[in-house]
This record gives C-alpha cells, structure tokens and sequence, in this order.
C-alpha cells in the first residue's frame, strides 16, 4: 500500500505542496442533485459504493462532527459536502489519494491528490478511476456539451486541477492585486486554502483552473502549468528580493517563530499556521539550522486544526482547550 | 468614487478581470484590496451574469422561457436564482439560455475533452466530420476545389453506414 500524499517529501522540496484533481461526473437515470429526492439519494449513494467496491465506503450521516471536520482539512471532502441535506456517501481509497464525493453538488466527484508537482499523475488516476464507473454506470454526457453537471461554470471536461502552492513573499510584498488580473485572463485563479472565499493561512493558496469547456483535459493542465510556473517565478523574485536587502530580518522571523512553535504553551490555528509557513521557507531556503522535523511541514499544518487536535485527544475540545492542545502537539514535534 | 466592498473609503485600487473576453471592473480602496484573497470570486461573476441576463430578458418577455423543464419541472426563474440545473434534460429546455451563458463564462460551447468510452467512436467520427466540415467551407471561401473536394470525400466516407466502410 502506498502512503497518503500529505505523508510525503515531496510536499516539502518546492513551493508545490500538492497537486489535485476533481472530476464533476452525473448519472444519466437520476436527477441532478436540485431536483432528487432524498430515497433516490439514498438509493443512488448504495448503487455507487456497490459498483466501486475497491474502496472505503462511509456514509456522512454516521461520521462525527469531529470525523467530518478531519476529512475537510485533509481535502477529502468540503464544506458544501458537510452542509447538504441529502444522503450523502464517501468512496476512499486504502491511502487517501482518490476519494469520490456522493452527492455533494452533483451525483459524482472524483477526486485524486498527489504530493507535489504531479498533476498529470493525477489526472491519470482520476480517468482511471472515472473509467472504471463508466463501465458500470451510464454518465449525462451530451456531444457538443460534454459532461452534464449542476451547474454550467462545470460543464464540458467537469474538471478542477489546482496545485495548493506555499507563496510567502508575494503575501509579504502585497503582489496578489497585481498577479491576479493577469492570471484570471488566463482562466486561472487563486484563493485561499480551504477553498471557495476562505482566506489564505500560512501563505498557502489553491491555483486552478476556471473555465471547463473548449480545451482538452491535458490543454488544461497544460495552461494551469505555465501559468503557475509564472507566479513561482514571481515569488522567487520577491524572496530573492526580500533575501537579498532583508535576510537578517527573515532569518530573524523564521528563527522567533520556531521559537514559539518550540516553547509556546497556547496558540491560535491562525497564529501557528504563520508561524509555520516561516519555518516551512526556513527550512526551504536555508536559512534555519535546525534539524527538519520527521512530519511534513504541511502534514503538521494539517494536524494543528481542529477536527485533528480533537481525533488526537479523542475528545470535543472548546477552542481554549483546543489552543493548549496545539501548543503542546507543536512542542513535542519542534522540542 | 467609493470603495465597493466596504461603502466608506475612496476606491484608489481599480481592477479588471477578463473571463472569456468580458470584461469586469471592480474598484477598491486600500485597505480592501489588501483583505481580498482574489479581485472577485467565479461565483460573483456567474450570478452577476444571471443578473445581466435577467435585465436583458427583462426588457423582452416574450423571451424568456416560460416551459418548465418536462423531466424535473425545474422552471427558469428557479435555475436563475440556484444558478443549478434540475436535470440532463434541462440542458435540452433551456439550451439557448445556456449557450449564451456558456459564451460568456467559459468563452466556448463545445467540449473537446474525453469520452465516455461506450458511446466514444461514433461521437468521435461525428465531431471529426464537424471539423472537417468547417475546413471545408474555409476551402469552398478560398475557391480551394481540390481540397475542398478532397474533404468533401473524407466527410462523406465518416459519415457513411458502418457496414459501408468495411
């Protein structure tokens, strides 16, 4: 068995920390999810886990709260997927990597994740995954509109490829309003970390294409690339900048935030997310002498929230309790 | 001129987004713009384009579809406000509505991506002939007749019977 993508060093060698992809897919024989009931929910969710039946199956309704919330801040499921009132199924597989959403915004999301800068090995893995459900189940397709979703901004390929990209210069030197005009012309765009109007913690961003029709699957892809491999060259831009006026001012910050991480005795998920996103460049650019922890540092990122603090402990934790508990799983990683 | 986002500040930041040859300003003050992760959000565009387009059908009634979509019932106003579909078939429905929202928001109207397998040669050799049928018409334009007879042969050989071909 293969590890899950957040376990591996690959998502910390460059300001790519993940790749991933998401497939909008619809059953031709039900309606789209504004018009089903909940029975032909229900139905459609069992009919599915029967067909895939290589992978995990667990249904939303039985999962905790604090279960739910784990799966989000890995980037297994989202938020709308927490908020529907439909019957609702996950399909997952042995290390995480592909995941299908069950009635979330349409009947299928097929989801495939890679450490790194590994799109195409994703995408690969997703058509392979989107392959196998076609075999068993007819998808709504038209011939000159592609695949039929929910909503129209999806239709044609129903694909979403974003890299979640580490960019804590631009966020220093304010670049985004300048960056963002330019990318979006491209139909690309950028945001923060948990998806759709979040805001960015610890310099972390999704980039992902906007528009689903017209290209090709790789065309996609390809433009996600170029346009990403632009503003990684803007970032090294301003870090150089930054490195090369200010370096005992970043060595500095990178340094009091490892400090923190290493001795603080209650901290906020904001506050550690920036503090780490320091020491994540810290490590990256050399300029932190200090053994590198043995988790990723994207893996401790994602441990610090709270629907993982709370698998942790094993227990409901208030947000005070919450804040003592993250300082003290910080401490014992950064000791 | 005031900031859009918080009313209060003047806007000193003006930005423009272009999806699929549209052009959107927004215009911000400092402070706001700092705060704002994106210069507008998909989804804002996409309804302000279903608001557009209930301004422009506004001033045409006899436009707007008024059939409910027959499989799922889903009616116009009620995609409108979703901004959803009900069904497969509402692609059908309403499918003047959409296209030109299509031509808006993705800048196209037509996949060019993957197949589903089961139904995948014979959409393959329809949208082949497709495109050769617009070469052939750029060829008749030119007054090319040996390509355009050449085409004329290749689209006719697509779209014949299958046991034609062998």
């Amino acid at each position: 068995m293969s590890s899950p993508w957040f376990t591996s060093e690959k998502t910390d060698i460059n300001p790519i920390l993940s790749s991933r992809i998401r497939l909008a897919r619809n059953l031709r024989k039900y309606p789209f999810q504004q018009k089903l009931n909940a029975p032909n929910a229900a139905y459609m969710v069992q009919e599915m886990q029967e067909a895939i039946s290589i992978f995990h199956k667990l249904d939303m309704q039985n999962l905790s709260e604090a279960e739910q919330k784990v799966f989000l801040e890995k980037h297994i499921i989202s938020p709308e997927f927490i908020r529907g009132l439909l019957p609702r199924g996950l399909l997952i597989s042995d290390d995480q990597n592909l995941s299908v959403m069950l009635n979330e915004a349409d009947h299928i999301r097929i989801q495939s994740m890679q450490a790194g800068d590994a799109l195409s090995d994703a995408l690969t893995a997703a058509n392979r995954l989107d392959d196998l459900i076609e075999e068993r189940m007819e998808y709504a397709f038209h011939h000159e509109y592609g695949y039929l979703t929910a909503c129209p901004t999806n239709t044609g390929t129903g694909l979403r490829a974003s890299y979640m990209i580490h960019l804590p210069f631009l966020e220093r030197t304010d670049q985004f309003k300048s960056l963002l005009p330019i990318i979006s012309k491209f139909g690309i765009t950028l945001r923060g970390i948990y998806g759709e109007g979040t805001e960015s913690m610890g310099g972390i961003y999704q980039i992902s294409n906007q528009t689903t029709m017209g290209k090709t699957e790789e065309e996609i892809i390809q433009v996600l690339q170029n346009m990403t491999i632009k503003v990684m060259e803007h970032e090294a831009q301003a870090r150089d900048k930054m490195l090369g006026t200010h370096r005992a001012d970043q060595e500095n910050m990178v340094y009091r935030a490892y400090g923190v991480l290493a001795y603080s005795r209650k901290i906020t998920a904001k506050e550690a997310m920036d503090l780490l996103s320091e020491v994540r460049l810290g490590y990256l650019y050399g300029l932190l002498d200090k053994p590198k922890p043995v988790k990723q540092i994207y893996q401790i990122m994602m441990e610090i929230q709270p629907g993982h603090l709370q698998r942790i402990a094993g227990r409901e934790m208030d947000e005070l309790d919450r804040d003592y508990a993250r300082a003290e799983y910080l401490r014992e990683i950064f000791k | 001129m005031l900031c859009e986002k918080c009313k209060k500040n003047t806007a000193t930041v003006h930005m423009q987004q272009f999806i699929g040859g549209n052009k959107t300003e927004i215009h911000l003050c400092q402070s706001c713009s700092f705060k704002m992760e994106m210069p507008i959000s998909f989804e804002n565009i996409f309804q302000g384009f279903l608001t557009s387009l209930q301004s422009m059908t506004a001033n045409r009634p006899t436009r707007i579809p008024t059939t409910p979509c027959e499989r799922c019932g889903m009616t116009y106003e009620q995609f409108k406000s979703a901004g959803k579909l009900g069904c497969e078939a509402c692609y059908h429905t309403f499918a003047k509505e959409i296209e030109a929202l299509f031509k808006n928001v993705q800048g196209s109207t037509r996949h060019e991506g993957k197949f589903p397998q089961r139904l995948g040669a014979d959409l393959r050799a329809r949208r082949e002939a497709d495109q050769l049928r617009r070469q052939l018409k750029e060829a008749v334009e030119a007054e090319n007749y040996e390509d355009a007879a050449r085409l004329r042969d290749q689209i006719r050989a697509l779209e014949a019977p299958k046991e034609l071909q062998s």
